[in-house]
């Protein structure tokens, strides 16, 4: 699986546009049953994990795939303003885009590309 | 050494020491066993209503057990009540555990964000939909996050009441919700701790004495004092120091900004030290076992005033306005589920021989805003 953001440094601003394009190489058509695409945020650290969706995508497999398995999909969404994302002592705040390929018998394959969302391109860590 | 296998999940540090599944498996046992229990007492009131033949051919014994249930009095009803609760909380929650089961974490959070967003425009009909994302090949389903900024608290109630010096009052945070919680406490603990009494001693008089209450009555009795001594030591810190006022210049503010306060401390005492501190915290909600945890971690400081050795009266209150300016590189405020940041300006005095107070007083910090679109100052 291919994931990949349109922007090289992986730096956002808030209210911007991501693109996130991908696609499935070497994967049989009828192993597939769905794939999930989502940009999202998640904290992670001492405190249980807070997830927020900003952009989900769903393709189901039902009567073939109605794209070539080969080809490169683009899909864009709008980030929302907040939360930036963060590195603390507590907790971390982290963007990514997440694709999740459903095989047919129940297994599942992930792939993730973490980006930043910023309030500044200069400096864009806390 | 092997852990036993444990059916609830536990966290050590930002470690989770048992399998999710584990925990998955034990929470859907449980609320089986409830929809089993539920559906069994509701079946027995069902038949004994409409066959009590059927309840005559129980064994005696069992009969007896199952009388509240079964007889026709308001137990009946309270029973009924109960198990359909138990089935209707169980079926609920196990469909909410399938559903994690069968869809990803994302997509469960897109159909609930889709069930809340139906509900919103069946109260709202004129709520436009929900602009779908931008993909060549349209899929099954998809969704684009509104604009709504979730993430960050309300300000309303930092902006509600004007100041006299600068703009806005703040709000303090704490000591009443405290003494609200204890006095509660104190209150009802006594309350019963004397219709006990009562009843201890009316035994006493009619001749029959109850000497196991009457030895409970001593711990709990010292309970009693413990909660009564606490809230009047509260009680004392609230009266005796005096409140706090803190006005601000703007709010919300932004990484970056210049803002005063202004600061008065009422009261009479002297104070060994008085100190007003800016402060960014880190708060976490984690479930060890069954109980919920909380942690902190104080991740920025800034001392805006401090002064030692000062005395306050009526007459001569301490007051300063203070020039602050909230770092650049800073997060803004952050509210979810089991996480918060959240900024504050904190009030701390240490005195004699009233006991040190601390007071804090929540500000709002939003993420910078676009460069075109900067507020005018």
């Amino acid at each position: 699986m291919t994931l990949k953001l349109c922007r090289e440094d992986g730096v956002y601003l808030p209210s911007e546009r991501v693109g996130v394009r991908w696609r499935l190489a070497r994967t049989e058509c009828e192993n597939i049953q769905a794939v999930e695409l989502s940009v999202l945020w998640r904290t992670e650290g001492k405190g249980d994990e807070d997830v927020g969706v900003c952009g989900f995508w769903r393709y189901c497999n039902e009567n073939g795939l109605p794209w070539d398995v080969d080809q490169f999909i683009d899909v864009e969404t709008k980030l929302p303003s907040t939360p930036l994302s963060y590195h603390g002592h507590l907790l971390t705040i982290t963007w990514l885009a997440r694709l999740r390929l459903f095989q047919v018998g129940g297994n599942q394959v992930k792939t993730e590309v973490p980006f930043l969302l910023s309030g500044s391109r200069a400096d864009p860590g806390f | 050494m092997r852990r036993l296998a444990k059916p609830w999940t536990k966290k050590r540090g930002s470690r989770r020491l048992t399998d999710a599944g584990a925990a998955a498996v034990g929470e859907a046992a449980f609320f089986f066993a409830l929809l089993f229990v539920g559906i069994f007492g509701l079946s027995i009131i069902i038949v004994s209503r409409l066959a009590p033949e059927a309840i005559n051919r129980i064994e005696p014994m069992i009969r007896d057990r199952l009388e509240p249930a079964i007889s026709a009095g308001p137990a009946t009803y309270f029973f009924a009540v109960i198990f359909v609760a138990a089935i209707v909380t169980s079926l609920y929650s196990l469909f909410g555990r399938v559903l994690l089961l069968v869809h990803s974490d994302e997509h469960h959070r897109m159909l609930r964000r889709q069930l809340s967003d139906d509900a919103r425009q069946w109260i709202d009909p004129v709520m436009p939909n929900p602009v779908d994302g931008d993909s060549k090949i349209s899929p099954k389903q998809s969704q684009e996050a509104s604009e709504v900024i979730t993430t960050l608290p309300s300000y309303e109630a930092q902006v509600e009441s004007p100041g006299e010096r600068l703009t806005y009052r703040l709000p303090a945070s704490g000591p009443l919700d405290s003494l609200l919680g204890i006095a509660s406490l104190a209150t009802l603990w006594n309350t019963a701790w004397f219709v006990l009494l009562a009843v201890s001693i009316l035994g006493f008089w009619n001749g029959t004495p109850r000497w196991i209450l009457t030895c409970l009555l001593v711990p709990l009795g010292w309970l009693g004092v413990w909660a009564m001594r606490d809230l009047f030591g509260r009680l004392r810190k609230i009266a005796g120091v005096g409140p706090t006022i803190i006005e601000i210049s703007e709010q919300p503010l932004y990484p970056g900004d210049d803002f005063s306060i202004w600061v008065v401390q009422t009261g009479r005492m002297n104070l060994k030290r008085l100190t007003v501190h800016l402060e960014c915290w880190e708060k976490s909600y984690y479930c060890q076992g069954t109980d919920v945890r909380i942690d902190e971690h104080r991740a920025y400081e800034d001392t805006l005033a401090k002064q030692r050795s000062l005395s306050i009266d009526r007459r001569r209150v301490w007051e300063k306005q203070l020039e602050c300016k909230l770092p650049e590189s800073m997060m803004h405020s952050f509210v979810s589920g089991h996480n918060t940041i959240r900024w504050q300006i904190v009030v701390r005095g240490d005195s004699k021989p009233w006991p040190s107070f601390c007071r804090t007083f929540p500000v709002i910090v939003h993420p910078p805003p676009p460069p075109e679109k900067r507020r005018p100052r």
